[in-house]
């Protein structure tokens, strides 16, 4: 018992003293980068804000948003629709239950529960600012979802499942929400496309600003801020996408009984 | 010596006292017994050591001079998060002796218990 007791003193003390000095390493000794930018990182602030060139920019101050909605947007699309297929198979997993009101519940004492009133609607603030502002400040759609998901697990564990269903977030809205938003977010990547179809000029897929072949573009400017275009509306379509998925696994994963119950008499049909 | 210094001594006096509380509740993690005793060190230093060097983060960063713009910033964030530390730590800390307390293994080394009976009659 002794020994491992200084082991375990002895290996917080030098991670501690480890992180402390890689903390003021760099007024000590040189082992953070140089200062100077180097030439791949002048790229991306270049390509992400750059009002000076139009065909080489995404008006997004937040450059981690303009590379994941605009350089490499394909791939985010894709990462959301894992997301989306993975909650599908949590639906198909969990068939047949029932959302029963009404049941036996009380959740935790009032002292928890008063806080907690006055602190989830400045969560949900908290989240829905991240995912507005998700292409001036860090943040971003999957971030803000994610955030304000948290919302609907304090309730739970705070209040019971109860409560939930009184704010009527029942399980098909959030399904309905989920596949709106979804479709929301693959219709506007390609609605540049099939305006230029019908107005008989070129664009890309997933297109934002301006390019070297094509003269149209989302909205850019929003009376003195600027408006990232398609990063905004997908940062807020990704917000809801999140929200509702990870909001259902939550109901499902916390079901109560007598909910679940119907559950096998279901699969047994099937066997 | 004016206002500003003694608001600002003030503000580095409060950040001092923090970080005694702070040592105090280690300690007292470290060495008191039982669950309990260890929960109400961890609170002490949740609202000593971190409620209050925030509070003097906050009159250091409002009223220095050498820091005027961002200051204004600093403080405003640093009195939300001391408001939100007051509103919860005690929150957290009552939800966790509530499980504990229910949990009844815990419960079997008390000398003295006093909501056992409570906890009867609110059965009934």
């Amino acid at each position: 018992m002794k020994k491992k007791d200084i082991v375990i003193a002895v290996s917080l003390a030098i991670m501690v003293i480890a992180i402390s000095s890689a903390l003021y390493a760099g007024g000590i000794i040189i082992i953070t980068p140089p200062y100077k930018v180097r030439d791949l990182a002048k790229n991306f602030l270049r390509y992400s804000y750059n009002p000076w060139n139009g065909k080489l920019t995404s008006y997004a101050l937040n450059v981690v948003s303009a590379i994941i909605w605009d350089y490499r947007g394909l791939d985010t699309v894709l990462e959301t629709a894992v997301l989306y297929s993975a909650v599908i198979g949590i639906t198909v997993l969990f068939r047949g239950i029932v959302e029963i009101r009404g049941l036996k519940h009380r959740g935790l004492s009032l002292l928890v529960k008063m806080p907690s009133r006055i602190v989830i609607p400045l969560i949900i603030a908290v989240g829905i600012s991240l995912a507005v502002h998700g292409h001036l400040t860090p943040g971003g759609g999957f971030q803000a979802g994610a955030v304000a998901t948290v919302t609907p697990a304090l309730i739970i564990t705070i209040f019971s499942i109860e409560a939930l269903y009184v704010l009527k977030l029942r399980i098909q809205k959030l399904f309905l929400m989920r596949t709106i938003a979804f479709i929301g977010i693959l219709m506007i990547s390609i609605s540049l496309f099939l305006y230029s179809l019908m107005s008989l000029t070129n664009a890309y897929v997933l297109q934002n600003m301006i390019r070297e072949h094509s003269n149209i573009s989302m909205p850019h400017w929003f009376i003195d801020v600027p408006l990232a275009g398609s990063v905004f509306l997908y940062n807020i379509l990704e917000f809801f996408t999140v929200f509702a998925g990870l909001t259902y696994v939550f109901i499902v994963y916390s079901m109560r009984r007598k909910e679940v119950e119907n559950m096998w008499e279901e699969v047994e049909t099937y066997e | 010596m004016n206002m500003v210094n003694l608001i600002i001594i003030l503000g580095l006096v409060m950040i001092t006292i923090g970080a005694f509380f702070e040592a105090i509740g280690a300690l007292g993690v470290l060495r008191l017994k039982g669950f309990f005793n260890r929960i109400h060190a961890v609170t002490t230093s949740a609202i000593g050591g971190a409620a209050l060097p925030l509070l003097g983060v906050a009159l250091v960063s409002a009223f220095a001079p050498w820091m005027i713009p961002q200051g204004y910033y600093l403080a405003g964030i640093c009195l939300t998060a001391t408001i939100l530390i007051l509103l919860l730590a005690p929150a957290g800390a009552h939800a966790l002796a509530r499980s504990a307390y229910l949990c009844k293994n815990i419960r079997k080394k008390f000398i003295y218990d006093d909501l056992v009976e409570h906890l009867k009659e609110r059965r009934r």
